[in-house]
């Protein structure tokens, strides 16, 4: 026995090796493009992918970060799995009093500079709307999903996806910039090793988004 | 003597300096000071108004004119409670320390998307666009528009002020509308310095216990200096307006301010003026980076001709109404992160209907171009070329000066700020 042990331990290193290869092999990239009615590029749209049967994944116990810049959350939109902790430093030289009263998450932090308040925990799926007290202009949004597959838009209006697991998934679209029932229903998609594509269509009237208007004026008083 | 005040300015900023550098840092206070060296060379026949002349112009004289000091003050009194005060330096008219602004400012948690907001005390009423920097300084141009300045001169009631604002709805609609109101105490001379100086384009803002030289109109002057944030009447006066935001796209405010001060009273060397003007503003991104700023106010006021600066009635004293016209529109692009481009129209008038000859009316328009420049969050420096094409009757009746004047004044200024951002 105590010869055979080196041996069969060996062996059992190979299996595991030949499993990771193996699982890394079962899993493939998500790219789906997003555009509005007439095929324009949207920017910014959280994409989230969510596996079809099996038991539901674990909530991670990860950390994000919302930051405060130029009076301004960054990002805009912050898209965190069920049970992210999410840090709010204010990198401004202003005090800020960020607040939400959505039902996903509700809770405020007293005005604060730099990173006094600890982490908030996202335990519950939706939207959560970020607002700051003293800054009526500032808005936020943190989506909470019950997945680890999610990426947001880029300038191109596409959204990768990577090392999703092969297997069934609904993927779905999120933009506060169109009404909530104007979203497009999830899609079903199959993934199966290398690239699987997808393209999604918002047909919804879209509204600016909330940052870009013009910076040669100011839009921040009292 | 502006040597000397000079001296005692440096020794504010210094002063404001060191307190900021040490409370900056903190979450329950907030200092900011700003201190800039201002180079003006100006052309006009009149004399300065803060000197109790007819320019339009604050300074008439070549030259550094000195330097000017604010300080602005947050202190967190609880979390949704805030006091603020804003003070500056000024070596004209009546120099020396004091306060433009002081009030305590209430922001309960929304718990909706409704979003309340109290402000108590010495306020400006939310109307300028243009006066959005911290200071009530403006972004744009050194000098503000013919109504932001007399907003600046004339125009700050003592009272409460209740806004709420509401955002239709945060997801997918990005339209969000705010009515505000108040009651106010004081500011009933509002309008004395507008109808006897004119209107005027300037950045000096009338602090609480500023008194300031009228031009000396011959039989009509109805206060020796004029305090115009004095109560004459114990009568409160109202302002109120609407507002509609579109993203960060347009703004569009309407809003109605009256002093509902009684003309006949009289208190503390001050004669009340009935003020009440609607004024609405303009605020929208248009293509090309271009941003576009329009303010638009009329208005009339109603006081007493030949009350004496000590209280008493002249035998030929009436009541007249006057009116009060000004408009400006305003282009401005930034370049890069640190350079900004304004252009501004302005045009005003003040009037009495169908009376000759017009003692108080004062006619025209004027040009402004600015360069900023703000390479840093500390220093910042422009250029601001200002043209004020004038009519007043009055001048030729009793000065045998010509009616017709244009001043021009060109300003360079270096800024120092510590303590942090620029905006309010």
């Amino acid at each position: 026995m105590a010869a055979l042990g080196p041996t069969s331990s060996r062996r059992a290193s190979l299996w595991l090796v030949a499993l990771v290869v193996a699982g890394q092999a079962r899993a493939g990239t998500l790219e789906v493009a997003v555009a509005d009615g007439e095929g324009k590029p949207i920017e910014r749209v959280a994409v989230h992918a969510t596996a079809i049967g099996g038991s539901p994944l674990p909530a991670r116990a990860a950390t994000a970060t919302m930051d405060q810049h130029d009076e301004r959350f960054v990002p805009h939109v912050l898209v965190v799995q069920t049970g992210t902790s999410v840090l709010f430093p204010n990198n401004d030289d202003v005090s800020h009093h960020v607040y939400s009263f959505s039902p996903a998450k509700s809770f405020e932090l007293g005005l604060y500079k730099g990173q006094v308040h600890p982490p908030i925990a996202f335990d519950e799926p939706g939207v959560v709307v970020l607002g700051c007290n003293i800054h009526d202009g500032m808005l936020g949004y943190i989506l909470v999903v019950d997945t680890p597959y999610f990426a947001l838009t880029n300038e191109e209006g596409i959204a990768v996806v990577e090392g999703v697991p092969d297997g069934a998934y609904d993927a779905e679209v999120w933009t506060p910039r169109v009404r909530q029932s104007d979203l497009p229903a999830a899609q079903r998609l199959t993934i199966k090793g290398s690239v699987t594509t997808a393209e999604v269509r918002i047909t919804g009237r879209l509204q600016p988004d909330h940052d870009h208007g013009s910076s040669s004026l100011s839009w921040k008083r009292y | 003597m502006e040597a000397v005040l000079n001296v005692r300015a440096l020794l504010a900023l210094l002063a404001f300096a060191a307190a900021g550098g040490a409370a900056a840092q903190s979450d329950r206070h907030e200092l900011y000071v700003d201190a800039s060296a201002v180079f003006l060379s100006a052309s006009t026949d009149l004399a300065a108004w803060p000197e109790g002349g007819f320019s339009k112009l604050r300074h008439t004289d070549d030259g550094l004119t000195g330097l000017r000091v604010f300080a602005e003050y947050h202190g967190r009194i609880t979390p949704t409670l805030r006091a603020h005060v804003i003070a500056d330096y000024v070596d004209d008219a009546s120099p020396g320390v004091d306060i433009t602004e002081a009030y305590i400012d209430w922001r309960p948690i929304p718990r909706s998307h409704n979003r309340q907001q109290w402000r108590f005390g010495m306020i400006y009423p939310p109307l300028s666009l243009e006066n959005s920097e911290r200071g009530w300084q403006s972004p744009f141009t050194y000098s503000y528009s013919a109504i932001n300045t007399w907003l600046g001169e004339e125009i700050r009631p003592v009272g409460a002020e209740w806004s709420l604002r509401r955002r239709l709805e945060a997801l997918g609609n990005s339209h969000e509308l705010r009515a505000f109101a108040a009651g106010f105490y004081g500011n009933d001379p509002a309008a004395t310095l507008l109808f006897y100086r004119g209107w005027s384009l300037h950045d000096r803002q009338t602090r609480l216990n500023d008194r300031l030289d009228i031009p000396p109109i011959p039989f009509t002057a109805n206060a020796q200096r004029l305090e115009p944030f004095t109560e004459t009447d114990r009568r409160p006066g109202v302002y109120g307006g609407v507002e509609w935001r579109y993203a960060r796209r347009v703004l569009v405010q309407w809003a109605r301010y009256d002093n509902r001060a009684e003309p006949y009273s009289f208190s503390e060397g001050q004669w009340g003026w009935r003020t009440a003007f609607n004024h609405l503003a303009v605020q929208v991104s248009l293509p090309a980076e271009l941003g576009l700023v329009a303010q638009w106010m009329e208005g009339a006021t109603d006081w007493v001709i030949l009350a004496q600066p000590n209280g008493t009635l002249h035998p030929l004293s009436r009541l007249v109404e006057d009116e009060l016209e000004s408009r400006f529109v305003m282009l401005t692009r930034k370049f890069g992160v640190a350079q900004r481009l304004a252009v501004r129209y302005d045009t005003f008038s003040t009037d009495r209907p169908g009376s000759a000859p017009a003692l108080h009316s004062d006619d025209g328009h004027a040009w402004t171009v600015s360069y900023r420049f703000e390479p840093t969050g500390r220093w910042s420096g422009g250029a601001e070329w200002l043209r004020i094409d004038s009519r007043r009757d009055i001048l030729p009746m009793f000065y045998a000066l010509p009616p017709a004047h244009s001043e021009r004044q060109l300003r360079l200024q270096l800024s120092f700020r510590l303590g942090g951002a620029s905006s309010r």
